[in-house]
């Protein structure tokens, strides 16, 4: 059995045989063409461009689509590529003048642009036009009549390993056979792996040595909840995963059935549970499994999608449908939470020592003010047609909250003035995910209307652990007496102003600390879609009473270990294998288990 | 023939959809177009040639343009570059 660690993209589980999908290199045979067999060869040429062409302009129109015009336009690129005369007239030449069979002569060309486009300097600009390069394959195959198996074409139902995949790979492929995506580069972000979670495939990304390890037909699991890859699983294993698949899929199908009931204990005290989301079509599942809102709106997409800063008017486009889709219930839109490394392809922005404690997030965009006005702009746009609340992130204190509000109040007046509509009572909130942001909430909920806690970065702040590092990630503790302590002490403050508060990180899409939140006082819990339906369950089979006198007595206590004793025993009827995968999914694996076993 | 210089102003350069936004715009135009930087001289018809170009933000180039549209060709050309392709 070997154990691969990457980047959880798309949550669910996969069983199933390996697919090795690694487009090959071409060897191209060069031939002299009899000078009678010239304009045959030409055509050849022509009809091979002119076949990808019309499979590139078919991809397009299916990725506008599905995806969007904007995500649609790098195909133009390619589409231009194919009539460009810098391509075709060095390749006919060589085909008229040196007799060279089409293959060859295209190949030839090929080589030499590759070669002055590695020349070019900015690293940018240089990869960018290498990718265009990669049309070379297209043509090739079409010419050496080498049918690419695509994943249009898969033989079976299969685990995908690729090194990386393209737009147009996933465009063509079928659903119903990809069980499962593993890729060698790539991140979470990539317009393919935007795709697979569109399609519910789960998928692992940033899993080195995938491609060199596996086989075709190794067996093999995808973990997509955790991000782990497995290969080669033994028997326990696989029984575990055979089980979590089965348990998510009877998840799924039972949904319904608890969607239209309300989040209430026992004896009556409802919380409000709504879904984080960052893509439009995770709307969908959000209100199948019966979300009441959405509580954070992540917006990050929207500037990692693309190479450019979105504009205002495709914001607005973004934040309104997905405002109107859901109205009447809330949607909470947080700007930009965003490290500058990783805006470095849009901004200016200098490599960081350490990016966590640098410049990110609202510091960064109060740094890049058009940057965050216009966003706002966009935010209180989308308020005129549904629920919108707006939230800051990664607020430290009341002079950093202020200064953002007046960014905020400039761009309400600019609107004001312009006559254009937008609630004029939109809601602002904070982001308590700083410990300083925690120790001041008295003081910052007298300025704003709700707050969120981000446990997340709460916890790796206050526990000064970065939990994607395998050598400490077992430090990251959402059970520590310092973490409770200061969600509790946010909680108090925001009630003793009467302002609601939600928890927005992992905590809470978790059965035993969701519960556990809640009886501290939690208003709302917001969490991934998929994750509802336990939660929801979880407290319809609990009292209120039972809560709060856990949380009472968790709270005095001062090991993690009789917390997490207290906890499991409070919840002891719960199912056994709800309470496991609770416990994995709230708490990071250690580097002994995500080891190559 | 006429030729005028124009400043790359979007962030990232001239990227690939920048580039096809470059060439789709001069294909409308009979002249023929030419776009110089560092001593490079490629044909504006030519996603290739743009983007072998390099342009990096900042970076200056000179578009020419010669035939019966050239001043339309370059006035059409020097704005898309310098509003940032918007």
């Amino acid at each position: 059995m070997k154990h691969f660690k990457g980047i959880q993209a798309s949550p669910g589980i996969a069983i199933g045989p390996v697919y090795l999908y690694d487009p090959e290199e071409f060897l191209v045979d060069q031939r002299r063409v009899h000078p009678r067999d010239i304009p045959a060869e030409e055509s050849r040429l022509r009809d091979a461009i002119a076949a990808v062409a019309e499979d590139f302009a078919a991809t397009r129109a299916h990725v506008e689509d599905v995806l969007g015009k904007e995500h649609a336009q790098i195909f133009d690129a390619h589409l231009l590529i194919l009539q460009d005369a810098a391509l075709l007239d060095p390749t006919i030449a060589r085909i008229r003048d040196e007799a060279r069979n089409a293959e060859y002569a295209f190949w030839t060309t090929f080589r030499h642009l590759r070669r002055q486009f590695e020349a070019i300097q900015d690293d940018y600009l240089r990869e960018r036009g290498t990718d265009l390069l990669g049309i070379e394959k297209r043509v090739l195959a079409k010419l050496c009549n080498w049918e690419k198996a695509g994943l249009d074409r898969l033989p079976h139902e299969a685990i995908v390993v690729a090194r990386d995949l393209m737009p147009d790979d996933m465009a063509h492929m079928q659903p119903d056979r990809v069980l499962g995506l593993i890729t060698e580069v790539g991140g979470p972000t990539s317009h393919a792996i935007i795709l697979a979670r569109g399609l519910e495939i789960p998928a692992v990304v940033s899993v080195v040595h995938a491609l060199s390890e596996a086989r075709m037909g190794d067996m093999a699991i995808v973990d997509g909840q955790r991000g782990h890859f497995i290969l080669h699983p033994d028997r326990e294993t696989l029984a575990h995963y055979r089980r979590l698949s089965k348990k998510l899929r009877a998840r799924k199908a039972g949904l319904v059935d608890s969607r239209d009931l309300p989040a209430e204990t026992t004896d009556g005290v409802r919380v409000a549970l709504q879904a984080n989301v960052e893509l439009p079509n995770e709307v969908h599942s959000a209100m199948a499994y019966g979300a009441e809102g959405v509580g954070l709106y992540r917006t990050e997409y929207l500037y990692l999608a693309q190479n450019t800063l979105p504009d205002e008017a495709s914001q607005v486009a973004a934040y309104s449908q997905m405002a109107e889709r859901i109205a009447p219930q809330p949607l909470v839109i947080r700007t930009l939470d965003l490290g500058g490394d990783k805006m470095s392809h849009v901004l200016n922005t200098q490599p960081e020592m350490n990016p966590f404690l640098g410049l990110r997030s609202i510091r960064l965009t109060m740094e890049h003010r058009d940057l965050f006005k216009t966003q706002l702009r966009a935010i209180l746009k989308a308020s005129a047609v549904g629920n919108v609340k707006v939230m800051f992130p990664l607020i430290s204190g009341v002079g950093e909250l202020r200064e953002a509000l007046l960014v905020l109040a400039e761009v309400r007046e600019e609107l004001t003035r312009e006559g254009v509509p937008f609630d004029d009572r939109c809601p602002v909130g904070v982001m308590i995910e700083v410990p300083a942001a925690a120790l001041v909430a008295d003081q910052l909920a007298r300025e704003v209307n709700f707050f969120s806690i981000g446990t997340n970065d709460l916890i790796q702040y206050t526990l000064a652990v970065d939990r994607g590092n395998d050598l400490v990630a077992y430090l990251f503790e959402p059970f520590h007496p310092a973490v409770l302590r200061l969600i509790k002490r946010v909680i108090d403050a925001a009630h003793a102003q009467q302002i609601p508060v939600t928890v927005c990180g992992e905590m809470a899409g978790n059965p035993h600390s969701g519960l556990l939140l809640m009886g501290m006082g939690v208003d709302k819990l917001s969490m991934t879609p998929s994750a509802l339906p336990e939660v929801k369950r979880a407290i319809r089979a609990v009292s209120f009473d039972q809560l709060q006198s856990l949380a009472e007595d968790v709270l005095n206590m001062h090991v993690i270990a009789e917390i997490r004793a207290r906890i499991t025993h409070a919840f002891s009827e719960e199912d056994d294998a709800g309470e496991a995968r609770g416990q994995e999914s709230v708490r990071p694996s250690t580097h002994k288990n995500a080891a190559q076993a | 023939m006429q030729e005028q210089r124009a400043i790359v102003k979007n962030e990232l350069g001239i990227h690939a959809r920048p580039a096809a936004l470059l060439v789709q715009a001069a294909a409308k135009f009979t002249s023929e177009i030419t776009l110089k930087k560092d001593g490079l001289a490629i044909n504006g018809k030519s996603i290739m040639g743009v983007m072998m170009l390099a342009a990096e933000a900042g970076s200056v180039i000179t578009v020419q343009a010669e035939g019966d549209d050239a001043r339309e060709a370059l006035d059409h050309i020097v704005k898309m570059i310098e509003s940032k392709f918007d």
